[in-house]
């Protein structure tokens, strides 16, 4: 069958009215918890991963995971905008214009552009999800263990290198992520690894656990430290729904455009997801904009284009978290989490094994897009009152249910002491300004590079040349080593200049960090 | 991209207690190191279970000196804003919380746990508190082992 074909079937299955009362039920829990302060798309399925325990509906969950995930990034740009606390770092570039915009008495503007821009961005995007897909399923057949080993190495040395301000501060994450990767039973030999003569962590450690730990109890006790600095002024929204005026509509679409073209390819390659082309798209608006003089004083621009970014950057994520099987950014690998307890492995076979899901999926991208929008802009009162939760109630919550997921999903107290001990660890890293991500790639992609890696031994009988031989293993390996080289470009070419600049404190390309 | 497009960066730990960090992580990075090595045993075979975790742990150590190296560069601003008894107050909050869970059951535990942490997290409406502490682990108790089937602990109530 053609993608059109199977992409009809997908929509016929998404358009029952049971699947789309799940992408319903998906779309306003995702929003909900999305809005709260503090709180990404990676934390928000995390929590409500639990739900799913009882579901014995693949389809449905995923098509509910989508509709989480599509929810917590508008609901994020909402709290970004009138709140100006981001609640993951794909949402920065966002407050940064979006608050400024609300301040000025344009809340309204902010949210529509944003919302529609995603829209714009989510469809577009998701129709190149759909071409590109298959191909590159198709494609993936054909990859060697050596192959996976490099395209892992590769995706977590990229995260690592672009994300976050500072190489070795990503590198110490990646280390600890790494480390509790290699925690419990190993896969191939049974024997096990730093289990300390533990029965409890034979297992080895759940991403669930660590998920929960890292942003929910780590982000919490890191509000309880800072509880006199939080902002707490939402910005007032004037009545009506959001609209745009004719002259916002002329100066969002082309940012809508331009952030789609970078969010795709960049979602899609293995380079951490969202937070590089929500950057390279507000920088864009910032440099190329006539408005220049309104940057930082609230230009439409700069929201218009870095929200498309994230909107496209999230199906772009999901053409290798599909096909390959790698996850490229923290939500990503709670994703794969969730295929996991339906015992679906990502990969080519998923296209040949369960095409009515996969197709399924994405067509629910599309149906969660349109409901977003028909939902989030006439409803934009309700979040804000959720935005107008008090503080300590709203972290004892958050707290009750990260309690509650993690012992939903393992069913045991000691699980729940080893989050709550990721959580430390996770304040520590936040309060020493060390990047989340890292840790979840580390612990999600070093098991399945381990494997990959012996496995290519296996089938080359030992011999080391096999990583070496064959040009896409090369060809990824050398990506692999620019990725580490890319952010300090800038510092030597200005040495290579020796440009008048040179003097000045050297700067290292960085994003924000991706929680 | 340089720092003017960046925002608000959360501010950066101090001087005095800076070193303790560096010195720590390299610490712990020892250790682990020295667990896979014995653990090892000799064998590292790059097919064996044995070669990764001396990989791993390895990289921790060199990655944890360099930064002892560099750190004297890394900190500079100092923040006396930040808090100690709040985060600590919610890990006790959490550890008791997680200790009764199965003997006084979710609803209870929960109650409590809310009723003490907002505290800790600086609430002054107690009425308030209590309300949502009642009502909202009754709510979840129920749709997760009425509508969802999920296993909550019943404790002392008989629900």
């Amino acid at each position: 069958m053609n993608v059109f074909g199977d992409l009809l079937s997908g929509f016929g299955t998404v358009l029952q009215p049971e699947y789309l009362l799940y992408a319903i039920i998906g779309v306003t829990l995702g929003t909900f918890v999305g809005v709260l302060p503090g709180i990404g798309p990676a934390l928000t399925i995390a929590l409500l991963l639990p739900v799913t325990f009882s579901l014995d509906d693949p389809i449905g969950t995923f098509i509910m995971f989508a509709g989480i995930y599509y929810g917590a990034m508008y609901g994020g740009s909402t709290t970004s905008i009138l709140l100006n606390t981001p609640g993951e770092s794909a949402s920065v570039a966002t407050a940064i214009e979006g608050y400024q915009m609300a301040r000025r008495g344009r809340a309204k503007a902010a949210l529509a552009t944003a919302a529609i821009g995603s829209f714009v961005a989510g469809t577009i995007s998701t129709l190149l999800l759909s071409l590109f897909a298959q191909p590159v399923a198709k494609l993936a057949t054909t990859f060697r263990a050596s192959d996976y080993f490099a395209l892992a190495l590769l995706a977590m040395v990229a995260v690592t290198a672009l994300v976050g301000r500072s190489l070795l501060r990503g590198l110490m994450s990646l280390m600890f992520g790494l480390f509790l990767g290699l925690v419990g039973i190993d896969g191939l030999t049974g024997q096990a690894r730093f289990t300390f003569g533990t029965t409890e962590l034979l297992e080895g450690i759940d991403i669930v656990v660590v998920i929960v730990g890292l942003f929910a109890i780590g982000e919490t006790l890191y509000v309880a430290s800072r509880l006199r600095t939080l902002p707490s002024v939402i910005e007032p929204i004037q009545p009506g729904t959001p609209t745009l005026s004719r002259d916002d509509w002329r100066r969002s679409w082309a940012p809508w455009l331009r952030g789609t073209a970078l969010g795709f390819p960049f979602g899609a390659l293995p380079a951490g997801g969202a937070d590089i082309p929500t950057f390279l798209s507000y920088t864009y608006e910032k440099h190329r904009s006539k408005n220049k003089d309104e940057f930082g004083k609230g230009a439409i621009e700069g929201v218009a284009g870095p929200e498309a970014a994230n909107n496209a950057a999230f199906s772009g994520v999901l053409v290798p978290l599909l096909t390959l099987g790698i996850p490229t950014s923290a939500t990503a690998a709670v994703m794969l989490a969730a295929f996991q307890i339906f015992n679906l492995q990502p990969g080519p076979q998923l296209f040949e094994k369960s095409p009515d899901l996969v197709w399924a999926l994405i067509a629910s991208l599309y149906v969660g897009n349109v409901l977003l929008l028909a939902l989030n802009l006439p409803l934009i009162r309700v979040w804000v009152k959720v935005l107008q939760i008090p503080r300590p109630i709203l972290y004892a919550g958050i707290l009750v249910f990260a309690t509650l997921g993690v012992y939903a999903a393992t069913g045991s107290i000691s699980q729940v002491f080893i989050a709550y001990a990721v959580g430390i660890v996770g304040f520590g890293m936040r309060h020493f300004d060390f990047p989340i991500a890292p840790v979840i790639l580390g612990l999600i992609l070093g098991p399945m590079m381990e494997l990959q890696f012996r496995r290519a031994l296996l089938v080359s009988n030992g011999d080391m040349t096999v990583f070496v031989t064959r040009p896409l293993t090369v060809t990824l390996l050398a990506l692999a080593v620019v990725a580490v080289i890319v952010p300090y470009l800038p510092r030597i070419i200005a040495r290579l200049r020796h440009s008048p600049n040179a003097d000045e404190e050297p700067r290292k390309l960085a994003f924000a960090e991706d929680d | 991209m340089t720092s003017e497009s960046e925002p608000e960066r959360r501010p950066v730990a101090g001087r005095r207690s800076g070193w303790v960090l560096p010195l720590t992580l390299l610490a712990v990075g020892i250790v682990l190191f020295i667990l896979a090595w014995q653990a090892a045993d000799g064998d590292l075979s790059p097919q064996g279970p044995r070669l990764a975790p001396v990989l791993v742990t390895g990289g921790w150590v060199l990655v944890a000196a360099l930064y002892l190296l560099r750190f004297p560069r890394e900190s500079e601003k100092s923040d006396d804003s930040v808090g100690w008894i709040a985060p600590l107050g919610v890990v006790g909050c959490l550890v008791g919380f997680a200790l009764i869970l199965e003997y006084a059951g979710f609803v209870v535990s929960a109650f409590l746990f809310i009723i003490a942490v907002s505290r800790v997290l600086g609430s002054r409406s107690l009425v308030r508190d209590v309300i949502v502490a009642l009502v909202l682990p009754l709510a979840i108790y129920f749709a997760f082992t009425r509508l969802l089937d999920i296993f909550l602990p019943a404790g002392v109530f008989p629900l």
